[in-house]
């Protein structure tokens, strides 16, 4: 009961406090996350530009495709992050990409597992090529899916913005 | 992910239980809410924008964090219900990370069920990300007749 009454009235107080708690641990996953995607995209960087060895383990890398041969592929590794897909793409250094990779149209972007050899040679081990239909489905799906929610809400809630609070309507709406 | 409909299905499904029926709206906000706060601000900003906003936003799909997120929607619900409607929404996110968590992803793991204590991703692998489309007809015909029948039957009955 104390608890309760606590509760409602630090109402705002609790919320802001909780939206900041949020905001830290975001910050922290943030720094954590983008250090090692720094480290792992600068190795990458000196690995292709050959002024490093290249790592040993097996990696997943974002490539274009640059030209088709019968038994390989040429490829743009991405080594950027950012909006403009095109300035992405390691153009400076090229990738053979051996190991039976689809024959697929210049330009095509895949995702590519498998191990370095060497600044210039990629052993394929598997590929993805999500074609573009599956995404648009899955985004009308979800926005499909987005607005049942709203409906659902709206049949169930009202909300009250003097006071902030959502209120239950009938419940057998629900 | 499994698309948001089938996320949304887990959360409305179990909300169509008799004895939990009035809080279906919770469960299935919490059904979708990982994906609220991460993907659709991914999409936007990191996507289209490019600003590097994944890592921050990809918090929302560990428990801890469902936790205080869940209590702060709880705190915009009024009084009464609060309780249960936190108990929904923590619930339904619940389902949301363990079903992403059952996903193969073609890299390796994307989600940090355990943060903020470890930065280990994990993955169980039972299914492709893509898996949820094939069910998507399913998934509409079962949540379509759970949304209709109860209302028809009530009516029928009158």
């Amino acid at each position: 009961m104390r608890a309760t009454y606590f509760i409602e009235r630090y109402r705002f107080l609790l919320f802001f406090t909780t939206i900041v708690a949020l905001v830290l641990l975001g910050f922290y996953s943030a720094i954590a996350g983008m250090k090692t995607d720094y480290s792992f995209q600068s190795d990458l960087v000196d690995c292709l530009s050959g002024t490093r060895s290249c790592p040993q383990n097996t990696i997943v890398l974002l490539a274009q495709v640059k030209s088709n041969g019968s038994e390989s592929i040429t490829v743009n590794i991405k080594t950027k992050r950012g909006s403009r897909w095109e300035d992405l793409f390691d153009r400076d250094h090229s990738v053979l990409v051996i190991g039976r990779p689809p024959q697929t149209k210049v330009g095509q972007v895949l995702a590519l597992r498998g191990v370095l050899l060497s600044n210039d040679r990629f052993l394929l081990e598997a590929y993805q090529m999500e074609s573009k239909w599956t995404r648009e489905i899955k985004y009308l799906i979800s926005l499909f899916a987005l607005v049942l929610t709203a409906i659902l809400w709206a049949r169930s809630c009202r909300f009250c913005g003097k006071r902030f609070l959502f209120f239950l309507k009938d419940t057998d709406n629900a | 992910m499994p698309d948001l409909f089938a996320h949304f299905a887990s959360g409305y499904l179990i909300g169509r239980i008799p004895s939990i029926r009035s809080w279906s709206a919770f469960l299935t906000l919490g059904a979708i809410l990982p994906d609220l706060l991460t993907r659709i601000p991914e999409i936007i900003l990191d996507r289209f924008l490019g600003i590097p906003i994944y890592h921050f936003v990809e918090i929302f799909h560990s428990p801890l964090c469902l936790l205080l997120t869940s209590f702060a929607i709880s705190l915009l619900i009024e009084h009464r219900a609060r309780s249960k409607a936190f108990l929904s929404i923590f619930l339904g996110s619940t389902i949301h990370v363990v079903l992403d968590l059952m996903q193969k992803q073609f890299g390796s793991a994307i989600y940090m069920p355990f943060f903020p204590f470890s930065l280990d991703k994990v993955q169980w692998g039972l299914f492709h990300f893509n898996a949820s489309i094939v069910f998507f007809p399913l998934l509409l015909i079962l949540v379509f007749a759970a949304w209709i029948l109860p209302d028809a039957l009530r009516k029928h009955r009158r």
